[in-house]
């Protein structure tokens, strides 16, 4: 069963293709990392999942419901925590957690002050006296202590300090022990890897790559640095080699997934004195599939 | 001030567009009025009847001040140096905060702040282009006059009020972006200082024991010039004397403060939200409050003043020699009170337009996408601001139109306090057609909100200099304010209300219609 199910979504802002094509599964009880450069169109699917825009086409089912027309009913099941939370400057941090959570049918008090303790926030202050980490705090703390079923969360610690990253990846930890699905948009490749099942990557508003991390390494290369007896002369056309720099008896080279292991069968007739191998970081991936979309 | 010339260069490239549509405007007036003098009273009988029909009109001497229109710079000055000068005002207002407290709550000003850049730069730079925006108006409004023929002495002075009007305003905003600790504060605290200064002018105008309070009033100062007659050089002196003030003033006062914050360092609030904080609604009651006793507090004390002069009209008017021309007080009044009950409506219009146009700069600040993420639904999100927009505005005249019955009465005029009460509250009707078309601009065109703002100011021209022109029931019909019936002179019909109030609802369904299917930002 899907959480959040999306076929063929389209968006036009004026003349922009914001959403072009898109297809996005969560699964229920699943954690799903959307990854995407800035304008690729994460807000804006987020968007179109909360009923704020409308689609111009395609098939969205959100909790077995439709984000435009049941947008009340379904929203009693989600929250959601913005980018850029902006607060309401004569209202202190505090009572803009209480409605927010009140809208949402109520919120659990206790949890409400375990998460201000966690996160170091005073709720007494007003809106504008917040830095941008406190701001987010506050949208935060408001949507975890709602205990909703599904929590869509845009670029939510963009602006928090790495010990509260850290609280906040426990946080997450624990809502999705507890079985919520977590829609996570970030830009924070350690965040992404530390806590999603899965990743979707978008780019011009169009799914380019989804599967579990496992899968999108295979996908790619892993990086051979290498140290030999004998120099191979012929490195560039063994298959699934590419990149290839030799510097004395040193040579380093990317390799496709699938190939490394002919690979390292071709390069241990060279004599090999020390062999570093390493899987492609997420950063990597992303980076290599966004300089490749950019050529 | 290091950085003051690029500070300068910077307001004034955000402003290229918005600043030539108000000079333009505010040079318009005294043009449009000078170049259309002989054609509107072609014969020097028909001049002299102007005169006396205007100088004889107390609600014209309570909004513009005293007038001669036996000539064509009289009249110029009649048109435009008040209300041009209130123009010049609200420009430099808004050009001072906007470059001001604007940019501090965006956190502009931080970024540019940590260049080279020093403390009093943007409060000088905003107040110079404020002043130079005015000094524009005035300069162009003087040219063009010399241009059609007006005498040179007197276009310079009418020039010379509308500039300097502008720079003592943006003196006062300079001041008030010290004390409000936000954009919307500032300009609110700006803009009831602009009201008082009026009042108090009017007040003075009408009066024959309180004339002086004009000179109080730096709008009085404006009127006191008047160009083409007496050409008073006091006045101005005044104003630049005031303008520089000002600006020290609000230099002295930065000097006091951090960035960002106002004087009054903003205290901490309670860490819970009450029980009245838990729907849409409470949150929007909370929001529009401080707006709704401001605007209502304004509107009643405005009430108290007209209804103050109300009853003694005809000294004031019998003094200068146009008392002759009616049979006796009762006729003063009853034009008086007609026409300011309507210029009240209109500035409760005001209040309901901005009250419903907060829907809108909710949603752009992005305060709107987490309500609207939650079971809260668009209807009743923006219904909320409508609950104000709509009733708040009626509430704002009627009380209006008690102060002023109740002042009326304790100042001895004429007109039962019913009939006043009972006019104010039908102005309503006419109210919701614009409240309306803001709403309908919320849901149906949200990038064109200032299109409702045009409507109230074509509104006002109609209704106040509408009849004097000449201009035939069609055009004076497209105000909404034309269709009240006039209960002050014993007539009340029912359906002109009624279309009325179709009008109006039909315009609500709309915008409520366009809010549930447009996208939110």
């Amino acid at each position: 069963m899907n959480a959040i199910s999306i076929r063929d979504l389209n968006k036009w802002f004026g003349s922009t293709h914001a959403l072009d094509d898109l297809d996005l599964d969560v699964a229920e009880g699943e954690v799903l990392g959307l990854l995407g450069p800035n304008g690729a169109g994460k807000s804006s699917a987020i968007r179109v999942l909360l009923g704020l825009l409308r689609a111009d086409s395609g098939q969205i089912e959100l909790l077995g419901g439709d984000p435009w027309r049941d947008t009340a009913s379904l929203h009693q099941r989600l929250a959601y925590v913005p980018g850029d939370v902006s607060l309401w400057p004569q209202l202190t941090g505090g009572e803009a957690i209480d409605l927010l959570g009140r809208l949402r049918g109520g919120l659990d008090e206790n949890k409400r002050q375990v998460l201000l303790d966690r996160f170091h926030l005073d709720p007494s202050k007003k809106g504008r006296a917040y830095s941008k980490g406190n701001r987010q705090k506050v949208a935060i703390v408001a949507a975890l202590a709602s205990n909703v079923e599904l929590l869509i969360l845009d670029e939510p610690t963009s602006g928090l300090d790495p010990v509260m990253e850290a609280v906040f990846q426990d946080c997450i930890k624990a809502e999705s022990a507890e079985g919520r699905t977590v829609l996570l948009s970030s830009h924070i490749m350690s965040e992404v890897e530390a806590l999603c099942d899965r990743v979707s990557m978008i780019r011009a508003g169009h799914i380019v790559e989804s599967g579990t991390l496992t899968e999108l390494r295979h996908l790619t290369r892993n990086s051979v640095s290498a140290t030999l007896d004998r120099m191979p002369d012929d490195l560039g056309t063994w298959s699934g080699v590419h990149d290839e720099r030799t510097d004395g008896s040193r040579v380093t080279f990317d390799v496709d997934s699938d190939q490394i292991g002919s690979a390292m069968a071709a390069l241990s007739g060279y004599g090999i004195q020390t062999l570093v191998t390493q899987p492609p970081s997420l950063e990597e991936l992303f980076l290599r599939h966004y300089d490749r979309g950019e050529q | 001030m290091a950085g003051f010339g690029q500070i300068l260069r910077l307001d004034a490239r955000l402003d290229r567009v918005r600043l030539p549509f108000w000079i333009l405007a505010i040079v318009a007036l005294p043009v449009s009025a000078f170049a259309s003098y002989e054609t509107l009273f072609p014969t020097a009988e028909q001049q002299a009847r102007a005169n006396l029909t205007v100088g004889s009109n107390p609600a014209l001497l309570f909004l513009f001040g005293p007038s001669d229109l036996s000539t064509a710079g009289g009249f110029t000055t009649f048109r435009s140096a008040m209300f041009g000068g209130l123009f010049v005002a609200l420009m430099a207002i808004l050009t001072v905060v906007r470059h001001t407290r604007a940019e501090e709550d965006s956190g502009r000003a931080e970024l540019v702040s940590s260049a080279r850049v020093g403390r009093y730069t943007f409060l000088v730079a905003a107040f110079t282009l404020a002043s130079l925006a005015g000094i524009a108006a005035g300069g162009l409004a003087a040219l063009g006059l010399i241009g059609l023929g007006a005498d040179t002495t007197g276009s310079v002075v009418l020039g010379a009020s509308l500039a300097l009007t502008g720079v003592v305003f943006a003196g006062i905003a300079g001041i008030c972006v010290q004390f409000g600790a936000y954009a919307r504060t500032a300009t609110s605290l700006a803009l009831g200082v602009l009201g008082a200064s009026f009042l108090l002018r009017a007040w003075g105008d009408t009066s024959t024991s309180l004339a002086w309070a004009s000179w109080l009033s730096p709008l009085g100062w404006t009127v006191k010039v008047q160009a083409f007659s007496e050409d008073n050089v006091l006045p101005l002196l005044l104003m630049l004397a005031a303008g520089t003030a000002g600006l020290a003033l609000g230099i002295a006062l930065r000097g006091r403060r951090d960035l960002g914050m106002s004087l009054i360092p903003p205290r901490d609030g309670s860490p819970h939200a009450s029980r009245f904080l838990s729907t849409g609604f409470g949150l929007t009651a909370r929001l529009q409050r401080p707006g709704l006793i401001s605007w209502g507090v304004g509107l009643m004390i405005a009430g108290i003043v007209v209804g103050s002069v109300s009853g003694s009209l005809g000294d004031v008017l019998g003094e200068s020699g146009f008392g002759s021309a009616f049979a006796g007080g009762g006729d003063f009044e009853s034009i008086f009170l007609a026409t300011l009950v309507s210029v009240l409506g209109i500035l409760a219009a005001g209040y309901g337009i901005q009250a419903a146009i907060r829907a809108r700069s909710e949603e752009t600040e992005y305060r709107a996408e987490p309500l609207l993420a939650t079971p809260l639904t668009r209807l009743r999100w923006f219904g909320g601001y409508l609950v104000f927009a709509f009733g708040g505005s009626a509430l704002v005249v009627f009380g209006a139109g008690v102060t002023l019955g109740l002042a009326a009465r304790a100042f001895g005029a004429e007109a039962p306090f019913s009939d006043v009460v009972a006019t104010a509250a039908a102005q309503t009707a006419a109210i919701w057609v614009l409240v309306g078309i803001a709403t309908a601009l919320v849901g149906l065109l949200p990038r064109a909100m200032f299109i409702a703002w045009i409507a109230l100011a074509i509104t006002f021209v109609l209704t106040i200099f509408g009849p004097l022109l000449d201009l035939g029931d069609t055009v004076l019909g497209i105000s909404p304010f034309r269709h009240i019936p006039d209960i002050l002179g014993g007539d009340f019909e029912a359906q002109p209300m009624l279309i009325l109030f179709g009008i109006a609802g039909l315009l609500m369904l709309a915008g409520l219609v366009g809010i549930r299917r447009r996208d939110i930002q």
